[in-house]
């Protein structure tokens, strides 16, 4: 009887699977250019172009959280940071938020590589919890600071409508921005993942004892992954601080942003590329969803749900939503295996 | 003055120490920073401010039916949850009891709204002169009952058999293990007194502050930097770090802006992991 090897199966699937991936990268591609042609309504748009935004913070977010295993609870301070300096740029210099994201930037970078300096030697939840304090002390320490506008916050001044300001009077522009962003981050991401850094990541997470003895700083590696997600961050903290023209510690220093990039990103899957597209994607829609039907009390509501959702993920399935790629190409498999097998079977009778 | 400022101070931090024993004594013997412990403070204060409106009960007496409900909850909890992830990875151990900390926070939420609420009461308030020091009632009694119900656990700890077979876990699990300790029992026990001892302060707390769905934040962070100032595990640890936050905050507070006393808190956390990272009275 000749059953079709578990080789050839493979074989079968991957050269399928690598036609088929490139189409639909092409059809994908096709589709998030056209997206703002689809879609009309302002609303609609505004939901696409913060999904992507998300998408964005999470995969940077992933960087940390999902290679380098370490809880940041504190993503809000570095986003604070992107949006705060190249607004205060641009109202009190005029120096275009262009060149402000990147200060930004590099002060979200300084910031992250002190805190990590202190406490990537020590275990993980230190540095959970230092995160988590920092967000905290920096919303109270912006709402009493008068320099950036305190409590009130910051309205930025409307400007005619240029390339300069990075000020426009439709969404298009902003969507096309964040496209680029969000797109350019996962590549880089993807890139990271299959380089040394990917590897180490891994190396570390299995054993870092182990890995640290065949000389990979796990130090080193840390306080890079934090970095690179400080400075992405900080990267949308300008572009939303563009986008929505108005930056507030309670609307942007406030913890609960922190804990919806965390949760994305844990449902989604983290450690992976494809975990916080997918987490973004089912997550975030569901919290407008949730947000324009209930109204103010949907606030809580969203929150006890990804509490739940959040516990159910870590004690049904710690590796998230990318797992059932996994189980999907099994079942695939198996049934190709037993058509093959079949076939095989019956060609001979 | 400063003496004034210091006593105060100490006042508060007894509290702080409180809720940071509860902390330190999950750590010490499995390893698990409760990310969660904020959170089951504020449903103590809800529990005293719910018995409160409903029969005008204050918190002094409602705090055993606190410590009672808390105790109950902190054992479902290592059942439900803990248990299911005592081997998993240190990543999903805080992010686990994080989310229970989202779940909790915003289901009060839900429950009682973001509402600011107070408990009022006239038994024991207003402030009393001793010795020079003006000193609020409330406050003392506060600090009074923190410190009995630490000298409670110490006694437990020391003389009664659970209290010895937590000590002996704590120490080393497998060899409890092999002299007849049910270490599982243990873990809920702890988990159980843990929260017991935040129930307490949270009843406490509950008649000087206003209760609200995240006032427990605040709290859980404090008890952790107190924690890492002691010494993860050391419980005479986490005593001297509430005192020493208590103190520092409230000197903050007065001599310098009081919105500082945050980052300054935090300034001394760093610069303690810098320096001296197995905390003041730390064992490793």
């Amino acid at each position: 009887m000749e059953v079709i090897s578990m080789l050839q199966v493979r074989d079968r699937l991957s050269s399928f699977s690598s036609k088929f991936k490139l189409l639909l990268y092409a059809l994908l591609f096709l589709i998030l250019l056209s997206l703002p042609m689809l879609i009309r309504g302002a609303y609609y748009r505004h939901i696409v172009i913060f999904t992507l935004m998300y998408i964005m913070l999470a995969q940077a977010w992933n960087l940390i959280g999902g290679y380098a295993g370490q809880i940041s609870l504190g993503n809000v301070v570095f986003f604070g940071i992107g949006a705060y300096t190249s607004t205060i740029l641009l109202i009190r210099a005029n120096i275009t938020p262009w060149i402000g994201m990147w200060i930004g930037g590099i002060i979200a970078v300084a910031v992250s590589l002190a805190l990590g300096y202190s406490v990537f030697r020590l275990k993980g939840h230190y540095f959970a919890m230092a995160t988590l304090a920092l967000g905290e002390i920096t919303r109270i320490s912006f709402t009493n600071w008068r320099f950036v506008g305190a409590a009130q916050g910051i309205s930025l001044p409307l400007h005619i409508p240029s390339i300069y300001y990075m000020e426009w009077s439709n969404k298009i522009p902003y969507y096309y921005i964040i496209l680029s962003m969000t797109v350019l981050t996962t590549i880089f991401v993807n890139r990271l993942d299959k380089s040394r850094f990917g590897f180490y990541a891994k190396a570390i997470k299995q054993d870092e004892i182990a890995a640290r003895s065949r000389g990979i700083s796990a130090f080193k590696l840390k306080q890079s992954a934090f970095a690179l997600n400080a400075f992405i961050t900080a990267l949308a903290g300008t572009f939303y601080a563009q986008y929505i023209l108005y930056i507030s510690p309670e609307a942007n220093l406030h913890m609960t942003n922190s804990i919806l990039i965390v949760v994305i990103a844990i449902i989604g899957g983290c450690g992976t590329v494809l975990g916080p597209i997918l987490g973004t994607i089912f997550v975030f829609p569901l919290t407008e969803f949730l947000r324009a039907q209930l109204g103010g009390q949907a606030m809580g509501l969203n929150y006890i749900l990804f509490g739940a959702a959040a516990i159910f993920v870590v004690l049904v399935e710690p590796r998230g939503f990318v797992a059932l790629k996994d189980r999907i190409k099994r079942a695939i498999t198996l049934i190709i295996k037993s058509r093959g097998g079949i076939e095989s079977g019956s060609a001979k009778g | 003055m400063l003496l004034q400022v210091i006593v105060s101070g100490l006042l508060v931090g007894v509290v702080y120490s409180l809720i940071a024993v509860g902390l330190t004594l999950i750590w010490g013997i499995m390893e698990i920073v409760n990310f969660a412990h904020g959170s089951f403070l504020m449903v103590s204060m809800y529990i005293c401010y719910f018995l409160y409106s409903l029969w005008g009960l204050d918190p002094i007496f409602s705090m055993p039916i606190a410590v009672i409900i808390l105790f109950f909850l902190g054992v479902a909890t290592h059942k439900a949850i803990i248990t299911r992830i005592m081997d998993a990875p240190m990543l999903f151990q805080i992010f686990t009891t994080f989310a229970l900390a989202l779940l909790i926070n915003y289901t009060m939420f839900f429950i009682a709204t973001p509402t600011f609420r107070s408990v009022k009461v006239n038994f024991l308030s207003g402030s009393l002169e001793l010795w020079g020091l003006y000193l609020d009632k409330s406050m003392l009694m506060t600090a009074l009952v923190c410190v009995l119900a630490f000298s409670f656990l110490n006694i437990f700890l020391r003389y009664t058999k659970i209290g010895k077979g937590i000590r002996a876990t704590t120490d080393n699990p497998r060899a409890a293990l092999a002299l007849g300790v049910d270490i599982e029992k243990m873990y809920a026990y702890t988990w159980g007194i843990s929260l017991g001892l935040v129930a307490v302060a949270g009843a406490m707390l509950s008649r000087v502050l206003y209760v609200y769905p995240t006032i427990g934040d605040k709290f859980g962070i404090f008890a952790f930097v107190a924690v890492a100032l002691g010494g993860f595990g050391s419980i005479y640890g986490a005593l001297l770090g509430g005192l020493v936050i208590g103190v520092v905050g409230t000197m903050t507070g007065v001599y310098a802006i009081p919105w500082m006393k945050w980052p300054f808190v935090f300034a001394i956390f760093i610069l303690m992991l810098i320096y001296k990272p197995q905390g003041l009275l730390g064992w490793k």
